[in-house]
């Protein structure tokens, strides 16, 4: 054995970690190179200090009573409360685990959306500009500043059962905002909301979802769904599909391509989230960004899709941290995925409470 | 006596040992802080599955935290830092008479690069075998032993002449 080689296995052959033939080779060098024999005793006494002096050390320490406090506050409050994330996913274990779930719907169109899901209410409600009447009961447009526009209505459509009613519809520069109820659907459980997706369309295409927000009112079950911006008199065209597995009822979180979405708990809510809507055979990226200090990282992601197929996930590249944020980056396959398909990231190290901005963008086929 | 209260009746008297091997492991403090914390939540969640009773907590607790640390260092190595030009300055050595020895020590431990200082940490403070610190931190055992072999060497002067120091005031 070289000197240098031998040097390297001084500390595993002092504690006898080394492979038997390892250690009689050592051994056989440091009974005949005085050298490396006196760099063995003085590693040796290094260690040892450092080992007396590491433990000295500790031993001496005390925990900031600020920090013994909140230590003590949390454990309380985790036997009050059970968290949000305990109820629907086992084994998670950071205490402040941030899991979400984010819908990519990977249908291209609503022709296609049409023919392959079950829609309820499938083109029922149509509204467009003031003047043309469709199932428009009443529309109220007030001009607003710009080219903000808001109108007050009511359009219903029937499909499967379910009644869709359209209440008021908000455009403006940033957004599309759209006030709906959906009335005779099923509510046995509790996560029916999302498994019923609206989709807003010119007749340019699908625009892009934003997400929405469900509450329940007896049987009604009220939705507000924002969208990217449209014209203001454009020809405007609301389906709501349902999807034929509803996903988690307290997180379900989706973005659309480009755009960005807040993943935190909504408590009073059935849900919201974003939908990207992205042709099948393609791929997309996803960007996850958090402030720096509160979440160092959350891994062991798994895209789902309706039918329980798994696609691949793949963490690409290095977490970086830039101005204060993280950023993390994956890139979900879709081989021919249909309808929503659920990313979740299933653990997370040594998160504080916050939350994740989550942003998709095509990264084509 | 409630779970929450048999837990702190064997956690508190162990808490500043922990913190302080949090701190070791990590390097700093804050972070110190925060894996504690959350190693103390894992630890309150899994505390009804111990085995071993009371005996076995101060073991089980801290391999809970080492675990929660490395963890942290696993992915905190993967993280590149784009701008962080204070995390690099060294802290000059302050020149006092009655530093205790594990002051010293530490003072030289803490002041290695972050790849140095764990290895030096998992396995002079926690015991840890060369193979199982390649396994927490996720890198290969060799580099962990020309990592080791590189701390000693930069450690062992700086040691040894503080401690010739104090064996010639004796």
């Amino acid at each position: 054995m070289e000197c240098e080689q031998v040097r390297h296995e001084l500390e595993a052959y002092r504690q006898g970690e080394l492979p038997p033939d390892v250690q009689t080779d050592v051994k056989a060098h440091l009974d005949s190179c005085s050298a490396c024999a006196e760099e063995a005793v003085a590693m040796a006494r290094t260690g040892d200090l450092l080992r007396q002096g590491l433990h000295d050390w500790v031993e001496a320490g005390e925990v900031p009573p600020e920090l013994a406090r909140q230590i003590e506050i949390q454990i309380r409050h985790a036997v009050r409360r059970r968290p949000w994330w305990q109820n629907w996913q086992v084994g998670v274990v950071a205490a402040a685990a941030v899991i979400f779930l984010v819908l990519v719907a990977t249908q291209p169109d609503v022709a296609g959306h049409v023919a392959t899901v079950p829609l309820l209410g499938s083109f029922a409600a149509q509204f467009v500009a003031p003047g043309l009447e469709y199932h428009v009961d009443a529309a109220t447009p007030d001009r607003m500043a710009g080219n903000a526009k808001t109108y007050k209505l009511t359009a219903t459509g029937t499909g499967g059962g379910v009644t869709l009613t359209v209440h008021r519809v908000d455009i403006d520069s940033d957004q599309t905002q759209i006030q709906y109820s959906l009335e005779g659907v099923p509510l046995d459980t509790a996560v029916v909301p999302t498994s019923y997706l609206p989709t807003l369309a010119t007749a340019a295409g699908p625009v892009a979802f934003h997400g929405f927000k469900a509450t329940k009112h007896g049987d009604v079950l009220e939705f507000t769904a924002s969208f990217a911006a449209v014209k203001p008199d454009e020809p405007l065209t609301l389906s709501i599909a349902q999807f034929p597995q509803a996903v988690a009822e307290t997180v379900t979180w989706a973005v659309p391509a480009a755009v960005s979405g807040r993943v935190e708990a909504a408590p009073d809510a059935y849900g919201a989230g974003l939908i990207a809507w992205v042709p099948q055979g393609s791929k997309v990226l996803a960007t996850l960004q958090w402030p720096e200090g509160k979440l160092l990282h959350l891994t062991d992601f798994t895209a789902v899709d309706a039918e329980g197929k798994t696609h691949a996930v793949t963490e690409t590249g290095a977490v970086v941290s830039k101005n204060g944020k993280v950023v993390q980056q994956l890139l979900i396959d879709l081989p021919g995925g249909r309808g929503p398909v659920t990313l979740t990231a299933h653990k997370s190290i040594q998160a504080a409470p916050g939350s994740v901005t989550v942003s998709f963008t095509p990264a084509g086929k | 006596m409630t779970l929450e209260e048999s837990f702190f009746a064997l956690y508190k008297p162990e808490q500043n040992r922990l913190y302080r091997t949090a701190w070791a492991i990590l390097g700093n403090e804050a972070d110190a802080g925060d894996a504690l914390q959350e190693a103390t939540i894992r630890a309150f969640r899994a505390f009804g599955q111990l085995k071993g009773g009371a005996a076995a907590f101060p073991a089980w607790m801290r391999r809970i935290v080492v675990n929660t640390c490395t963890q942290i260092l696993r992915k905190r190595m993967r993280v590149i830092p784009v701008e962080r030009p204070e995390d690099l300055q060294e802290e000059p050595m302050a020149p006092e008479i009655d530093i205790p020895l594990g002051s010293e020590v530490w003072e030289a431990v803490r002041s290695l690069d972050e790849r140095y200082r764990a290895v030096v940490v998992l396995r002079f403070l926690n015991d840890m075998q060369l193979e199982d610190i390649a396994t927490a931190l996720d890198i290969p055992l060799g580099t962990v032993k020309s990592r080791l072999h590189a701390a000693l060497k930069m450690l062992k002067s700086r040691l040894q002449t503080a401690d010739g120091e104090r064996r010639g005031a004796v």
